[in-house]
């Protein structure tokens, strides 16, 4: 975010490997921008493999109308909002098939004291488990916008222009998301 | 917007046991903790690697794609 302070405890990114036989330009761009595209479409679909063809077709789809792309835009939002069309084409396809009980949003809003808890956890690969599994009972618009907003390199402008509302209405329903996460973080303990 | 970095703890213990006088194992256990989900998740990020399979079935694709057609340039007037 714009106005976040740099984030001292975590290592920078790692470019993904440029890809030798992608015109130069867009191989730059694949490699920039592929990790968190690929963490998205994974995070969105829960699924690694489906994840991969998302991310596949994300970065064809850009290919095909990088002519398209207007200079004035972010090209991460660009391919944020890419990602997101495609990835909601695919769940929407999904639940035509297959009904899904939604999220009970109340329950998050129940003050609780996990809420107020820090998260902590012990280091291990199921982090990514824990986290997904959180994910999949939150809200979609609390999902998104905690993905969105892990993204320091978008504002909060840039996430509201992705989830059609203010910059405002990010930060307030930020809070909620937050709390949200934090409670069901904790039962997947 | 964001809390401050210095809220970002690691804890980290060692327990190194001695199994003979010639070797020794080391068990390392680190607790994080994450002032906000957003620096949770953001660490998740940084530990999930692209794999290697999308960037070569990318080339493989693009590779029979015509060149994209740059817009008109009265279109992006418009």
């Amino acid at each position: 975010m714009a106005e976040a302070l740099p984030d001292l405890a975590s290592p920078a990114p790692e470019p993904a490997v440029l890809p030798a036989g992608l015109p130069a330009d867009f191989a730059e761009i694949y490699s920039a921008h592929s990790q968190p595209i690929f963490y998205l479409a994974l995070r969105l679909l829960g699924d690694p493999a489906q994840a991969e063809d998302a991310a596949h077709d994300v970065f064809v789809k850009a290919f095909r109308k990088l002519g398209e792309f207007r200079g004035d835009a972010d090209i991460r939002t660009w391919l944020y909002r890419i990602t997101l069309n495609h990835c909601s084409n695919l769940r929407q396809s999904w639940a035509a098939r297959n009904i899904h009980p939604a999220a009970d949003e109340t329950v998050f809003e129940r003050p609780n004291d996990a809420s107020q808890s820090p998260l902590r956890l012990l280091e291990t690969k199921e982090l990514g488990e824990r986290i997904q599994r959180t994910l999949d009972g939150l809200p979609e618009e609390y999902r998104l916008l905690l993905l969105l907003v892990a993204d320091q390199e978008l504002s909060y402008e840039q996430v509201g222009q992705l989830t059609n509302q203010t910059a405002d209405a990010v930060r307030g329903k930020l809070h909620r998301a937050r709390r949200a996460f934090t409670v069901a973080f904790a039962k997947t303990a | 917007m964001k809390p401050p970095s210095q809220q970002l703890r690691q804890q980290t213990t060692e327990q190194v046991t001695a199994e003979s006088t010639h070797a020794a194992t080391t068990q390392s256990e680190t607790v994080r903790e994450f002032a906000t989900p957003e620096e949770m998740i953001r660490h998740d990020l940084l530990q999930t690697k692209v794999p290697g399979a999308v960037g070569k079935r990318l080339e493989r694709t693009l590779a029979a794609e015509p060149a994209p057609v740059p817009k008109p340039w009265w279109k992006r007037l418009l």
